[in-house]
């Protein structure tokens, strides 16, 4: 038993103790996370003897019993918040994200608190203040990022679900590293509130399942409005699991050409154009189309984000939050102290950048033109939907999981891991990574892009998706 | 595009920020190595006359004497109790001789 719904139901039928699920997630977390060799996906979790005093309800929730865990730049009560960040060590915030509280109200046991890049700025999770986490599927692996923790957490069995953030990628890409299913909704589909910024515009929360079921289960849960964050939408929330076995045919998928170009793996070529030919057998039109405007959007989403995160950064000066170094002379130096010794060489790297973009002598070339790039690569994905196209298949990421250490000494090309994935967030769209095979022994994943408030329509593809791997 | 040690070190000013001078020196290049690739912006095609940002129009202009006053907008005065020569006037601290303090008011 490990689907979400299956645990639930057992719960509220009383077939398993409400607290047992729970109780063998953390048993689990504590074998699996800890020692030289642990997987270092967790950052704080419920002790052995905290789990054995769980009193879980049984009556009701559609999340009874079932052990989740959260990306620790969430805000939880009962769990510190550090956002993997040394500036943060040991916060605990006073009240807790929408998310969160959404779980807890259908009846999910949150187990812990789950490592992830600095402040979710990386693609490997090995920013964390807090060491690296390893890839189940090879621990000299990185897990991909920045949820990386999230990701990992679900794909070693600890947990049924996990919520991370993606701002860029953050949910799909260690959701194609660790073989599992991982989904960005539309922004303004779930509430922000009680995520801590990084960047406004492109930010949202995002879910991890082992299977697209799972994951829609949790959207389920959290998504709706919320009238704390003012960015999410007042919209009806579709029933997803309704799409579960609609299947393939008719649905039009289209296949970008520019996604398939020379930077991709040749297994992880060989994985997505086996995933279409299965789609394809069951009944769906594949369709090649263009988005001319890809080439500009991994610039364009590095100057936005960045300058974003330039601004949101700012409020960590050791005068609200987390830690002070407070041996300067005066204000001034007590926040620059506190930020120097506080945030680690990424988070300082995209500051700077952000800084420099937004400089006056500066903006109109760097801010200005990728402000615009944003525009064109969102009419891009409009012309495209309004063509008759009802999703879109990429592969997730060009490569399989990297060794630890690869990349680190090199940040442009740990910004190019996410080069298929920055798309859907300039645009808003909701976009999900589904498993589509294996290649060299490692997970690959294929990445599917829905319009608008499409979810529907998205899960009515992956379910297609996963079921057609799985069958092929 | 390449940024100098001396930019750097200008930003990480703005921004709050120490470098040492290997991580200033580690960070021009890194940051240069960045836009280099970001560079690619610039070959983005902006019609003439067309705006560089896309986005909502901007507001219209409008002239000083159309603006309504702004009801939040109090003259200093209204919030403190004494102010002068464009100063709050408020009490010595005892470093200074408070006590001898003659024209502040608590």
């Amino acid at each position: 038993m490990t689907g979400i719904a299956s645990i639930a139901e057992a719960v509220r039928e009383g077939r398993v103790d409400a607290e047992e699920p729970a109780r063998a997630a953390v048993a689990r977390l504590h074998e699996k996370n800890g020692g030289p060799q642990g997987l270092n996906a967790f950052l704080a979790a419920l002790s052995e003897s905290e789990a054995l005093a769980l009193k879980v309800s049984s009556d009701g929730g559609r999340l009874s019993g079932v052990p989740v865990a959260i990306k620790d730049n969430l805000a939880t009560v009962g769990f510190p918040t550090t956002c993997g960040s040394r500036i943060l060590e040991g916060y605990r915030p006073p009240y807790e994200a929408t998310v969160v509280k959404r779980l807890r109200e259908e009846g999910a046991v949150i187990v812990g608190k789950t490592n992830l890049d600095e402040f979710a700025m990386g693609s490997s999770t090995e920013n964390s203040a807090y060491g690296p986490v390893r890839n189940p599927w090879d621990p000299t692996r990185v897990p991909g990022g920045s949820s990386g923790g999230s990701a990992v957490a679900v794909a070693a069995g600890i947990v049924s679900g996990a919520l991370g953030s993606d701002t860029g990628g953050s949910v799909r890409q260690p959701a194609s590293f660790c073989g599992v299913v991982g989904v960005k909704p539309t922004y303004g589909r779930v509430s922000r509130y009680g995520l801590v910024a990084f960047a406004s515009s492109l930010d949202q929360v995002g879910m991890f399942g082992a299977t697209v079921a799972d994951a829609a289960e949790l959207l389920q849960v959290v998504a709706g409005h919320d009238p704390r964050d003012s960015t999410s939408v007042d919209l009806p929330v579709p029933d997803f699991s309704e799409e579960r076995d609609t299947g393939a045919e008719g649905l039009v998928v289209g296949v970008p050409t520019e996604y398939f170009g020379d930077a991709l793996e040749p297994g992880v070529k060989a994985s997505c154009q086996a995933a279409l030919d299965v789609l394809e057998a069951g009944g769906a039109q594949i369709r090649e189309v263009s988005l001319p405007n890809t080439p500009y959007a991994l610039s364009a989403y590095y100057v936005i984000a960045t300058a974003e995160a330039s601004s949101n950064l700012a409020r960590f000066d050791g005068v609200r939050y987390g830690a002070r170094d407070s041996s300067g002379k005066d204000l001034g130096e007590m926040y620059e102290r506190t930020r120097t010794a506080g945030f680690g060489r990424e988070v300082k790297r995209r500051i700077l950048l952000g800084t420099f973009a937004l400089t006056a002598g500066y903006h109109d070339q760097y801010y200005g033109r990728a402000q615009r790039a944003r525009g064109l690569v969102s009419a891009d994905f409009e012309a495209v939907f309004g063509g008759g196209v009802d999703v879109l298949f990429t592969p997730t990421s060009p490569t399989v999981a990297f060794p630890l250490g690869e990349r680190v000494q090199d940040p442009l090309q740990m910004y190019l891991a996410d080069v298929f994935t920055v798309t859907a967030n300039l645009a808003g769209l909701p976009a999900i990574s589904v498993p589509v095979g294996v290649s060299d022994g490692l997970p690959v994943g294929g990445q599917l892009i829905a319009p608008k408030w499409g979810e529907k329509t998205l899960f009515r593809a992956a379910f297609a998706l996963e079921g057609a791997v799985e069958a092929g | 595009m390449s940024i100098t040690r001396e930019e750097i070190l200008q930003i990480a000013t703005l921004a709050r920020l120490r470098l040492t001078d290997s991580e200033s020196e580690d960070l021009s290049q890194d940051l240069s190595q960045i836009l280099e690739y970001v560079d690619t912006l610039a070959s983005l095609q902006v019609p003439e006359g067309e705006r560089l940002e896309l986005g909502p129009p901007e507001a219209p202009e409008r002239k000083a004497g159309q603006m309504p006053p702004d009801v939040m907008v109090h003259p200093p005065t209204d919030s403190a109790p004494d102010f002068r020569d464009g100063f709050f006037v408020v009490p010595s601290p005892p470093s200074l001789g408070g006590a001898d303090d003659s024209g502040g008011s608590p």
